[in-house]
């Protein structure tokens, strides 16, 4: 809807102080917008496909040319240049949707989820880029569920729970205000116990329990890490088990995103609001 | 260049790859010159009045062809942008064609 793609139902926004009913025309010459969905043109190449978006926002032709050069650059883009954009893989296809929107000057750049599909070197770099242009003034709107993505970008966050804002502050706030619990992440040097695992979910300082496949560590979301590294100690010497590793690790911006929509949902079931 | 130059401009340039070269170039001529000199022989020329006779592959044949060939490929280059999300990126864009204003 703030891209002016959907009219507005009801009620009254502004974009860039452009009115979103009677200034369309005036907001979309100011935005940029990557889609969550796929887009790009049949039939063309990269490059091509690149200099022609570029037209289409009266960009000129030798600064089209100096821009797709940098953008293919910054965005690694240089072994499927000539590449038709039907032949891309999606990375390829979502790296190239990221890139052209660069293209043009705007004020402000609608970002929907553009890492999906993207390995973690080239999410990286796009990342890096896009905190770079942040940067030199331009105003990103970042929709992303990856939570690190959002703490690495973004100076301010918006929550949204069911479609509804229940909370905007900076990153650094919303870990204070709604991270209160720490997360305790442990290894055994036997891999896996269910029993532990099934003794420790059941525990009532324990919030949240669970267990990373790949590394194989524990991860207990609890507010008491005092109360449950011993709990773990005395489980693992019940079970016959070594803990080989073990460490309290900062609250992360997931921990305080799942309190807040918790708490939320229950506020919301007792008709209030979290404040 | 004004706006709608540009999209037209775009629209063309899209359309120039092989397959819609063929659709656009080829498969109307065949259509005309082959299959319309075949019709020819068995659609009976028409009579428009005084004395005036048109038979199929010079005229209505020639005539429907490229009506239906053009609207196809308007229509196809739309499927495509639908399809592939760059008709809603356009509209995300500088275009005057709004759904708010």
């Amino acid at each position: 809807m703030l891209t002016t793609l959907l009219p507005p139902t009801s009620g009254r926004a502004t974009v860039l102080g452009h009115d979103l009913k009677t200034e369309g025309r005036k907001i979309r010459a100011q935005i940029g917008v990557v889609q969550q969905q796929d887009s790009f043109d049949q039939g063309l190449n990269v490059e091509t496909s690149m200099d022609l978006y570029g037209l289409i926002w009266n960009v000129p032709k030798a600064e089209r040319r100096r821009r797709i050069d940098e953008l293919i650059g910054h965005f690694e883009m240089q072994e499927f240049r000539k590449m038709p954009t039907v032949d891309l893989s999606a990375g390829q296809r979502r790296r190239l949707q990221v890139a052209r929107e660069f293209i043009h000057e705007m004020d402000l750049l609608f970002l929907d989820e553009p890492t999906v599909g993207l390995d973690p070197i080239v999410r990286g770099s796009v990342l890096d880029y896009l905190k770079e242009r942040v940067r030199q003034g331009l105003t990103i709107f970042f929709t992303t569920h990856i939570l690190e993505e959002a703490e690495y970008l973004c100076n301010r966050i918006a929550v949204i729970n069911q479609g509804r804002i229940v909370q905007i502050d900076t990153p650094e706030n919303l870990k204070r205000r709604f991270g209160s619990a720490k997360a305790v992440e442990f290894k055994l040097l036997q891999g896996t116990s269910s029993e532990m695992a099934s003794a420790l979910s059941s525990s009532p300082s324990v919030s949240r329990f669970g267990r990373d496949e790949g590394s194989g560590v524990y991860r207990v979301t609890t507010t008491r890490p005092e109360a449950v590294i011993p709990e773990i100690y005395r489980l693992a010497d019940r079970l016959n088990l070594t803990v080989s590793s073990i460490y309290i690790s900062e609250t992360t911006l997931e921990d305080a995103f799942i309190n807040l929509v918790t708490e939320d949902g229950k506020a919301a079931a007792n008709g209030g609001r979290v404040s | 260049m004004n706006i709608y130059l540009r999209l037209v401009y775009r629209n063309i340039r899209a359309n120039l790859d092989r397959a819609s070269l063929f659709f656009e170039l080829i498969f109307p001529l065949f259509f005309i010159f082959v299959q319309g000199f075949g019709l020819n022989g068995i659609v009976p020329p028409f009579d428009v009045g005084n004395g005036r006779v048109i038979s199929y592959s010079p005229a209505a044949g020639a005539v429907t062809l490229t009506v239906i060939s053009g609207g196809t490929n308007a229509g196809t280059q739309l499927w495509f942008d639908r399809k592939n999300g760059m008709f809603e990126q356009l509209l995300m864009g500088p275009s005057p064609a709004p759904s708010t204003s």
